[in-house]
């Protein structure tokens, strides 16, 4: 199968899975106990004022009817609108939105900047007291929860060091670097866990290919040793780590939810957990698809990745 | 008749399987990874028994706001909390709670997962692709999200996020009992048993799902740690465990506001998640290796 049809049919079946995931997802919020009218009115709203706001509302309608509004809504943007902020829930989405994939991609980037270093010294000088310490660090690493390492940080470095600020957001169209010093503690608690799994998989795979057979050919032709690592086995070493970052995508983004709460942070998690807390039902619905849309489409990118470095991917026809 | 030869291929099997249980007991003696996360598994099983009977949850609960902030001493080995308690006991008794979520979670997640990997895998076709796609939709979400969202629909306590970690843990374990499943069904045992004319359920039941067992075992293990994590999150977010219970997600929660005032608050329970979830990432690991030895395997996640 080539590449290209390869990732048309995943997209197809990603469309697919998406379908699934919003019906889930209108499930999940409807089953919710407690009169979204009532709440809104409060204990103070007559019985008709509850009425002629369920009627406003569309609650007297079948399930399945008020879900093919909310879903034919979505396909056209409109995603209806926040109890709690009277705003509509795609605005207050698109607001929140570029802080989380900031915080996301930076916890990213920071994970594989310390992890793939970290890893190849440790292959490299294999049982060693350096090898020891990436190990110990590793498990230590993957361990513990993301936000006891938020909490460490926020410790260490905001409280006792007075380094970077504990909470807050700045965008970084607005003062870079202002913006970085906001992001570095909970990307870095965020992206702990990736760290170590990516450490400990550059570690292992680039073992295995420092044994293979095509490093001792290379020795041979008298390649420094730099070069052996940097240019031969370190490529082939990648598909495992790319493995690791598209396992640990659930857990990036579901440690977001945790994270933005602990350090304040203005983006989709928080939203989402406060829409939870609110019972927002609209902006539940909202937050929690978007959630899963990017997620899948991260998964879809690893995937795809995955398929154009190593071509057996798209032979063996499953993903 | 028939009575005589399901018991007959009943007894050579149940000799079968347990002699691949000796031999997975025997390797496990011999790999570091797996000694390591067992040693640590039962060491916290010993503490999760014995604590409860020394150290009353009611005393562990008891406020005393005299003492409270205490820094570690002998009195109080690892200090006092907001509310004086005595931490030492907190935290042991949070070793029970870890692991009734843990293994809680995981049982239910199993219970249902395993059999319907094992009978998408061994039925296959539309089956197959029914469970499966079902599967794929609930993946489709950041585990810790669908959790949070059904704990917040259904009332934060600590079971009912017991209840929401093993629905979420599903797909997981139907994803890998059905790969075993298929590859098991294809074993001559299985072709002979169904030549026999034993029917499908006993099929599945005594002869695919026990042969599936070992990356099963695996998969458990390392969701353990997994929803340990994924519990002590949803106590610090307020949608697990109520106060005053001893869990160690509480406990973190808690010890958020006293940083600089107390760090002891937040350092103990987090070596015990730490503990707990790294005995059962080992252990995962480890049998892992055993079981294919030329993988590589780093904390749950395979290359290949």
């Amino acid at each position: 199968m080539s590449l290209a049809r390869y990732a048309v049919r995943r997209v197809v079946f990603l469309v697919g899975t998406l379908f699934g995931a919003s019906v889930i997802t209108f499930a999940l919020v409807n089953v919710l106990p407690g009169d979204v009218a009532v709440m809104i009115l409060g204990t103070s709203g007559s019985q008709e004022q509850v009425e002629v706001l369920r009627q406003q509302l569309g609650l007297n309608q079948p399930v399945y009817i008020r879900y093919l509004d909310w879903i034919a809504g979505v396909l056209q943007g409109d995603m209806g609108t926040s109890l709690r902020f009277g705003d509509p829930v795609a605005t207050l989405i698109a607001q929140r939105f570029p802080a989380s994939a900031f915080l996301a991609f930076s916890a990213l980037t920071i994970a594989v900047l310390v992890a793939i270093p970290m890893g190849i010294v440790a292959a490299v000088e294999q049982n060693t007291w350096k090898d020891f310490l990436t190990s110990v660090a590793a498990f230590t690493g993957i361990s513990l929860p993301n936000f006891f390492w938020g909490m460490v940080l926020i410790l260490l470095i905001a409280s006792y060091a007075s380094l970077l600020p504990p909470s807050g957001y700045v965008s970084p169209t607005e003062d870079l670097g202002s913006a970085f010093a906001h992001v570095l503690l909970p990307a870095g608690a965020l992206g702990f866990s990736l760290m170590a799994h990516i450490t400990r998989m550059t570690r292992s795979s680039l073992i295995e290919e420092l044994r293979s057979g095509y490093i001792e050919l290379a020795k041979m032709k008298g390649l420094t040793n730099r070069r052996i690592v940097l240019r031969h086995a370190l490529r082939n070493a990648f598909l495992p780590v790319l493995t690791v970052i598209g396992f640990q995508l659930g857990f990036l983004f579901g440690g977001i939810i945790i994270i933005e709460q602990l350090f304040a942070y203005p983006g989709l998690g928080r939203l989402a957990f406060n829409a939870l807390l609110n019972r927002d039902a609209p902006l539940i619905q909202g937050s929690v698809l978007t959630i899963a849309v990017v997620f899948m489409t991260s998964n879809l990118v690893v995937d795809l990745l995955y398929a154009v470095i190593d071509p057996r991917v798209t032979a063996g026809g499953e993903g | 008749m028939a009575a005589e030869t399901e018991t007959g291929s009943a007894r050579v099997l149940d000799r079968y399987q347990r002699e691949r249980l000796v031999k997975l007991a025997r390797s496990i003696r011999r790999n570091t990874k797996a000694l390591v996360g067992l040693a640590l598994i039962l060491g916290l099983v010993v503490l999760a028994i014995v604590s409860p009977m020394l150290i009353s949850e009611q005393a562990a609960n008891q406020m005393n706001v005299q003492d409270r902030f205490a820094a570690p001493s002998l009195e109080h080995p690892f200090g006092t909390d907001n509310f004086g308690r005595d931490m030492f006991s907190r935290t042991l008794l949070g070793v029970r709670i870890s692991l009734y979520v843990g293994i809680t979670s995981v049982a239910i997640a199993s219970s249902v997962g395993v059999p319907l990997g094992g009978l998408a895998g061994y039925a296959g076709g539309a089956v197959d692709d029914l469970i499966m796609r079902t599967m794929d939709i609930l993946m489709s979400f950041p585990p810790i999200l669908v959790a949070m969202t059904i704990t917040a629909v259904i009332g934060p306590t600590l079971n009912n996020a017991i209840l929401a970690l093993g629905l979420v843990y599903i797909p997981y374990f139907a994803r890998v009992t059905r790969s075993e499943a298929i590859s098991v069904s294809q074993e001559e045992f299985v072709e002979a048993a169904q030549a026999l004319g034993e029917r499908d359920s006993y099929v599945l039941f005594r002869e695919v799902l026990p042969n599936a067992a070992a990356p099963i075992i695996v998969q458990a293990s390392i969701s353990i740690s997994f929803a340990i994590l994924a519990a002590a999150g949803l106590s610090f977010l307020g949608l697990g465990a109520q106060p005053p219970t001893p869990s160690w997600g509480l406990m973190l929660q808690q010890a958020k506001q006293y940083l600089t005032q107390a760090p002891w608050m937040a350092i103990f329970p987090g070596l015990g998640i730490a503990t707990t979830v790294l005995g059962f990432n080992l252990f995962g690991d480890g049998i892992r290796d055993i079981l294919d030895p030329d993988a590589n395997t780093e904390f749950g996640v395979t290359d290949e």
